[in-house]
């Protein structure tokens, strides 16, 4: 089923929502429903058999029907206690910035990147007084699927002071990109190029960005887009990926075992994300089986290359991970051949390395200098 | 049978788990503001505990980082983190792997005091030769170049000790949320480059005005300051962000050597390239 919700008054696309009603989450809405809405069936089941039997007793001021009443209301109120716990736990999980990082310091220009067929993506580059003005390196910030640009600002404006141009943009289907869907998942990966393509263009242009150093990052569905599609572009200098999948169907399809796990899983395939996808699918969208030891060749297909992994794929993962287990970076690592100066891992963090992320962003930076940044 | 029996139980039920469930959303609501570091568990830190002797009565805790990463041969510069006293060990030892990940031997130093002995800024100020010695004399550090980072207290004790040492050792002073600074200890460091600010518009404890008279009197140049619009007194969200804008400060001063890794794949292709153009 999909609902269209809005349109996209620059090129005149309309926005479409969609909702992926795979087997899993017939089931998972069922139990939550049942969780929400039996008990308020079951309390009017004494009232019933009273009605049958006799006096049983549940009777309160005279009224038979106000006990059965009030156990409606008190679980009501838990419902809505139950809904703003589930909120709360994904906010306390997986958002980790009650304020964003605003400074006189830190000027941001929006950007427009174009896709071709007049279709654009929302971004901006954010810049510091350590950016310069001209052939400034740019790191490109890849955002996870479900999310929007601003979600790392973060993660990427310490960058800034580094002298990177950070650019930000919000990927099809995703934040204010109305063009496109959440689920174009491999059309997501692929636009990569057409980011790097408007930086060269925009080098000739301006002058401000050198398109001879370029470092992609991303986390989650970032992270697939950047080893992805970024691996395979030799435009790029080097790679950060966070958190992200080696096989997205052994990800995808693994079994859960906990109420945040299955609601993560609910809620990508509320925005319709296949996650049960075909061998061929997944093939497009899995570095393992898509990207690794390859560049693009002439036509932009894959072809099997040597290239210098130390150099150029750096990654992080937190093994305690709820959205994508922590065995994708130990096969990534081993199918890259990566040392141990070139990856790090936490115990904790979940999907977000929350309380890690000062940490983390200093390992960052260790990989910036290291790489001549 | 009485079935308001039942009714009792299953009300009592219902409101002991809604309770519980408020409960924990109001403890992740605090805990996302006020409680948000902890632990930075990862294997390629070692951290060690070392007890500082200051006299027969007052031993100062503190905790050693050095990144697996590192052989350190030669010695690297050292970092002395000095954080806020109002949150005890190991609330900021994301800092601490932050620089230790950039291959600091990073000593943190414990700022909270449990009990009724609390040390004055005074008296901190009057140890901070001994804290610094403490780093110095690690194997892993390289005496002649240490950072100093702060924040509250620490601050003031990292800025207010450097501007009384003696020695040429000190290379940066980063200092966040911070009072106004003494006379004395803006005319030891006014103008000497060493030094750099982080501050909060929204800070509430230690107002912008603080700042700001800090930023003049020590005439900071623009790049050697950083202001947010939020983040209050604790630089809530801001934390990777300053910690970033810190270690770059530190990298300039300290001058850290570190490996310097080329693309071997390209370097091989361009060298091919060359090889047939000279052929031509």
């Amino acid at each position: 089923m999909q609902n269209k919700v809005g349109s996209n008054e620059s090129s005149g696309e309309e926005k479409v929502l969609g909702v992926n009603w795979s087997p899993f989450l017939i089931r998972f809405l069922t139990k939550v429903l049942l969780i929400l809405f039996l008990p308020h069936l079951l309390f009017w089941i004494p009232y019933w058999i009273q009605l049958i039997v006799g006096d049983l007793g549940w009777i309160l001021n005279n009224s038979t029907t106000l006990p059965s009443v009030i156990l409606n209301v008190l679980y009501g109120i838990f419902d809505v206690i139950f809904l703003l716990w589930t909120t709360t736990l994904f906010d306390y999980k997986f958002n980790r910035w009650p304020f964003k990082v605003e400074s006189d310091q830190i000027t941001f220009e929006r950007i427009r990147i174009p896709l071709g067929g007049g279709h654009f993506l929302e971004g901006d580059i954010a810049k510091s007084p350590s950016t310069p003005d001209k052939n400034a390196p740019v790191l490109i910030v890849c955002h996870g699927l479900g999310g929007q640009r601003s979600d790392f600002y973060a993660i990427g404006i310490p960058a800034a002071f580094q002298g990177f141009a950070v650019l930000f943009y919000d990927s099809r289907g995703h934040g204010e990109t109305t063009y496109g869907k959440k689920w174009d998942t491999a059309y997501i990966i692929r636009d990569l190029s057409r980011v790097i393509d408007y930086i060269e263009t925009r080098a000739i242009e301006k002058g401000d960005l050198n398109p001879g150093k370029i470092v992609a990052w991303g986390a989650s569905m970032g992270g697939g887009i950047v080893l992805n599609e970024g691996y395979l572009d030799h435009r790029i200098d080097f790679i950060i990926a966070l958190c992200t999948w080696a096989d997205f169907k052994m990800t995808a399809t693994r079994p859960l075992h906990n109420f945040t796990e299955e609601l993560v899983k609910a809620g990508y395939e509320f925005m319709g994300v296949n996650l049960n996808p075909s061998d061929l699918q997944n093939r497009m969208v899995s570095p393992t089986l898509y990207s690794f030891h390859r560049k693009k060749g002439w036509f932009g297909h894959p072809v099997w290359w040597e290239v210098d992994n130390e150099y150029r794929v750096v990654l992080a993962h937190c093994k305690d991970d709820q959205v994508i287990q922590y065995e994708n970076f130990e096969i990534n690592k081993k199918m890259l051949g990566l040392p141990p100066r070139n990856y790090i891992a936490f115990e904790k963090g979940n999907h977000a390395f929350a309380g890690v992320e000062t940490a983390l962003i200093g390992k960052m930076m260790l990989w910036f200098w290291e790489r001549g940044y | 049978m009485d079935l308001m029996i039942l009714f009792q139980v299953i009300s009592l039920i219902i409101i002991g788990i809604s309770g519980f469930f408020i409960a924990w959303i109001i403890m992740m609501k605090y805990r996302k503001k006020y409680h948000r570091w902890g632990r930075v568990l990862t294997d390629n830190v070692e951290i060690s505990e070392i007890n500082i002797q200051v006299s027969n009565e007052l031993e100062i805790k503190a905790y050693y980082y050095l990144s697996r990463d590192f052989t350190y041969k030669p010695p690297m510069p050292g970092v002395l983190l000095l954080p806020y006293h109002v949150k005890k060990y190991p609330y900021f030892e994301h800092y601490a792997c932050h620089f230790a990940f950039q291959g600091y031997p990073t000593l943190y130093i414990e700022m909270h005091q449990k009990g009724s002995r609390q040390i004055t800024r005074d008296e901190w100020i009057s140890i901070f030769p001994t804290l610094k010695k403490t780093l110095q004399d690690q194997v892993a550090v390289d005496g002649n170049r240490i950072g100093l980072v702060g924040f509250g207290l620490g601050g003031m004790v990292a800025l207010q000790g450097a501007a009384l040492d003696q020695g040429n050792e000190i290379k940066a002073i980063c200092a966040g949320a911070i009072p106004v600074l003494p006379e004395e200890t803006i005319q030891a460091l006014s103008s000497s480059n060493r030094v750099t600010l982080v501050h909060s518009v929204d800070d509430k404890v230690c107002p912008f005005g603080n700042f700001e008279s800090n930023r003049d009197a020590l005439k900071l140049p623009v790049d050697h300051y950083l202001t947010y619009h939020f983040g209050g007194h604790m630089l809530i969200a801001q934390e990777p962000t300053t910690a970033a804008f810190f270690s770059i400060k530190l990298k300039n001063a300290l001058k850290p050597a570190y490996r310097i890794l080329k693309d071997k794949t390209r370097e091989y292709h361009a060298q091919i390239k060359e090889g047939l153009q000279d052929a031509k």
